[in-house]
């Protein structure tokens, strides 16, 4: 097996049995140093989605997540689930952190394979995990994480997969249906995260000279992450009521996407999906290509967010009322929303038979991740109840 | 085709025969445009009445409809031949399809072309090519596998470069067995025959570097056709890869094949005929029905002399299909307009490679960044 071991123990030594509690004090210690070391890392402010997980991770928000995960039913205890093994995405480097702790914080033991592609933020990360590792306090938590490389068809992956009691996949979808075809054991648990793509839903109608700003950068806060490459960023912006200060929040969007380092061949990217929708005549105004591109479609094409360059792009979709945005289909994930009612939202999903969308988060907060993400709620996904009548 | 498209066909092809007859490097840049800005305009019309799509991108990506400069007339990014079908004439006029090989992974371009557009990219190509190899047609070893031209129903970009320079040469022999490998007979009958005189060799760049420099260099062979011409195309990707450069391929291929004379070309499935030959100070000139604008990536704007961007190539030939005006993947320099100490007058340019895609970020592990 060509298994190289990156942070904590090797699968075949963890310690067996050795599963704590749900919500185990000595784990929320953890990331609390976890989250420390993060925010106080040198390297911190070059790598803002560092300083996002080191936030997340604040004791104080993660209790808040206790809370809200319910467990205080009487005659109802939560338990862990076992061996969990974690597939992480290859580009979105902090992404498997997140699930990994929702992991340890059920008190499972974890495997996480980690892409061959390792980027900067990865090795820090990594460079944490080890000096976390070392200390005294943690080194029960060490026997009990693994955080290794193996090629994808290597044995590690079938062996391990057999022995795990979750599977935690990112992937496209291909590469999602390819590991949850491993073998694995008749009670393995899949939580697969697969290719899915965001919008957002803007009423143009509280839209004035005094908010302009403080939506542009909440909209770019939403876009520029990840280059926009993220399932949860925006590529379809939909657009309910008064253009009149629509073109001043384009250029407002522009003049912060000005400092972005983007790939040389960026525009050019934006270029050849703008001419393919223009000649396949699924756009009938004009593209603004530029800092911040805006691409507008005469209608819902699948094949256009299928087909997103990311990068500072969003297609632009004139609607009438609020319940048009279920044209959007099952691959959906977040619709994040400016200007609009809560209640109006709540209203829609109660009304309309839509699958997808399974975040309605205000714009600004498309990349916060929670525990409940893609439809699943990852604590009672990753741990068992037993019912004490 | 609108009636006063087709009204002025007769213009355009007047105009257009008069361009043959001209040396492809002899006019000024000025005088250059004066001559193809009209045939150029003409063909945006004839495209914008008989391909809808090109008609929308037109209209939506670019202001006026009136250009004066090269540099205003609407492009179409070479991708969208990957895409899309685009032709501007009706299937029963399609001659043949063009299919360029394609990286993995995506669709390959497909280009369709009608006989008389064929005709014309025969006829650019014998213009630009019997400056650089004269009239007479040279025993000609074509350095890839027959097997390329065998497969009559994919028209390949690869075989369609072979069959059209097969053209200038006679007693053509492939150099390459169907697997790949050197065909040392052929070879040798080749050389044997034709020592000592006036030779053509053809093939793509790294099928030239891969299949014949490489196994003559561990063989510790080497060929001499000293009085041979190597012409070569074709992207420098995978050379870039193995960091083989330029002046080292030419080199190493003078030693191999024992040939005096390396010369270049820069051309593409998407505008066959009009090619950009690589002159005696290695820089690549625009022919007079051909021509090259450099595009800024990050504005798309046009660039200055010596400022790398992305290439825009024109050209007068393609009728069937909407590919006068391309914006190429490519990155390139604009060297000079007039004034290539070769004498040839006009824009030259180089070639810089390809334009890094961007790396791809997602959630996803496989997804390959869209289209």
């Amino acid at each position: 097996m060509a298994l190289t071991v990156l942070a904590g123990k090797h699968p075949d030594q963890q310690g067996k049995c050795k599963l704590s509690r749900c919500f185990d004090p000595g784990r929320l210690a953890f990331c609390r140093d976890l989250s420390n070391a993060l925010l106080r890392h040198p390297k911190a402010r070059e790598h803002p989605e560092l300083v996002a997980l080191g936030f997340w991770l604040r004791d104080s928000h993660l209790r808040q997540l206790q809370q809200k995960s319910g467990t205080d039913s009487p005659g109802l205890v939560r338990r862990p689930l076992g061996l969990v093994l974690h597939f992480a995405p290859a580009n979105v480097d902090t992404l498997f952190v997140y699930s990994w702790v929702c992991s340890l914080l059920m008190g499972n033991s974890n495997v996480v394979r980690l892409s061959s592609q390792a980027s900067v933020v990865t090795g820090l990360l990594l460079d944490v995990l080890n000096e976390l590792f070392s200390r005294p306090e943690h080194t029960g938590l060490a026997e009990q994480n693994s955080f290794v490389n193996f090629p994808h068809d290597d044995p590690a992956a079938s062996s391990l997969s057999l022995q795990a009691h979750a599977r935690v996949i990112w992937g496209g979808d291909d590469a999602v249906q390819a590991i949850r075809r491993l073998p694995c054991g008749p009670r393995c648990r899949d939580i697969p995260f697969t290719d899915r793509y965001s919008a957002a839903v803007i009423n143009g109608d509280g839209l004035d000279s005094s908010n302009l700003q403080s939506l542009a950068e909440r909209l770019w806060r939403d876009v520029h992450t990840y280059s926009q490459m993220a399932c949860s960023s925006p590529r379809i912006l939909f657009w309910l009521g008064s253009t009149l200060h629509r073109e001043a929040l384009w250029s407002a969007v522009g003049d912060l996407a000005g400092g972005e380092a983007w790939e040389m061949a960026r525009l050019n990217e934006h270029l050849v999906v703008s001419q393919w929708l223009e000649a396949a005549g699924a756009s009938e105004a004009p593209a603004q290509l530029g800092q911040f591109s805006v691409l507008p479609l005469s209608g819902f094409f699948p094949e256009a967010l299928k087909n997103h360059p990311g990068q500072g792009l969003c297609y632009l979709c004139e609607i009438d009322e609020l319940t048009d945005v279920t044209i959007l289909d099952d691959r959906c994930q977040t619709l994040g929303y400016w200007g609009v009612e809560r209640e109006q939202l709540l209203n829609v999903l109660e009304t309309a038979p839509i699958r997808g969308l399974e975040r309605i988060v205000p714009i600004g907060s498309a990349l916060e991740f929670s525990p409940w993400w893609d439809g699943m709620d990852l604590f009672a996904h990753l741990s068992c109840f037993t019912v004490v009548q | 085709m609108s009636e006063t498209a087709s009204g002025n066909r007769e213009l355009f092809d007047r105009d257009l025969e008069a361009l043959w007859s001209a040396d492809p490097y002899v006019l000024s840049q000025a005088d250059k445009q004066a001559l193809i800005m009209p045939l150029l305009s003409w063909l945006d019309r004839h495209h914008r009445s008989a391909c809808p799509e090109y008609e929308r991108v037109a209209r939506l990506g670019f202001d006026s409809p009136v250009a004066s400069r090269l540099e205003d007339l609407p492009y179409l990014a070479v991708r969208l031949f990957k895409l899309l079908s685009l032709k501007s004439v009706d299937d029963s006029e399609i001659f043949k399809t063009l299919q360029s090989s394609g990286t993995t992974g995506q669709s390959p371009a497909r280009v369709f072309l009608d006989r008389r557009t064929s005709q014309l990219q025969s006829r650019g190509l014998v213009k630009i090519l019997q400056g650089s190899l004269g009239k007479a047609r040279l025993p000609m070893l074509i350095v890839d596998s027959p097997a390329v031209l065998r497969d009559r129903k994919l028209y390949t970009a690869r075989g369609a470069g072979i069959q059209g320079l097969s053209f200038f040469g006679r007693d053509h022999t492939y150099a390459l067995d169907e697997a790949m490998q050197p065909n040392w007979e052929a070879i040798e009958g080749f050389m044997d025959k034709y020592a000592g005189q006036p030779v053509l060799v053809f093939g793509f760049t790294y099928m030239v570097w891969l299949h014949l420099i490489l196994p003559l260099e561990a063989e510790g062979r080497v060929l001499k056709l000293d009085q041979g011409t190597l012409l070569h195309s074709g992207g420098w990707k995978k050379l870039e890869d193995q960091k083989v450069g330029h002046d080292e391929f030419m080199q190493r291929a003078q030693h191999s094949l024992g040939v005096q004379r390396v010369t270049n070309f820069y051309g593409m499935a998407e505008q066959v005929g009009s090619v950009f030959v690589e002159c005696e100070r290695g820089h690549l000139h625009a022919p007079v029905f051909a021509d090259v604008v450099v595009r800024n990536p990050s504005d798309l704007t046009p660039s200055p002399v010596g400022e790398a961007g992305l290439l825009q190539v024109l050209s007068v030939l393609p009728l069937s299909y909407p590919g006068h005006s391309l914006l190429t993947e490519d990155l390139g320099t604009l060297l000079g307009e007039d004034d290539c100490a070769c004498g040839r007058k006009g824009r030259y340019f180089q070639i810089l490679g390809r334009m890094p895609r961007a790396e791809v970020r997602g959630c996803s592990d496989t997804h390959q960044g869209g289209l």
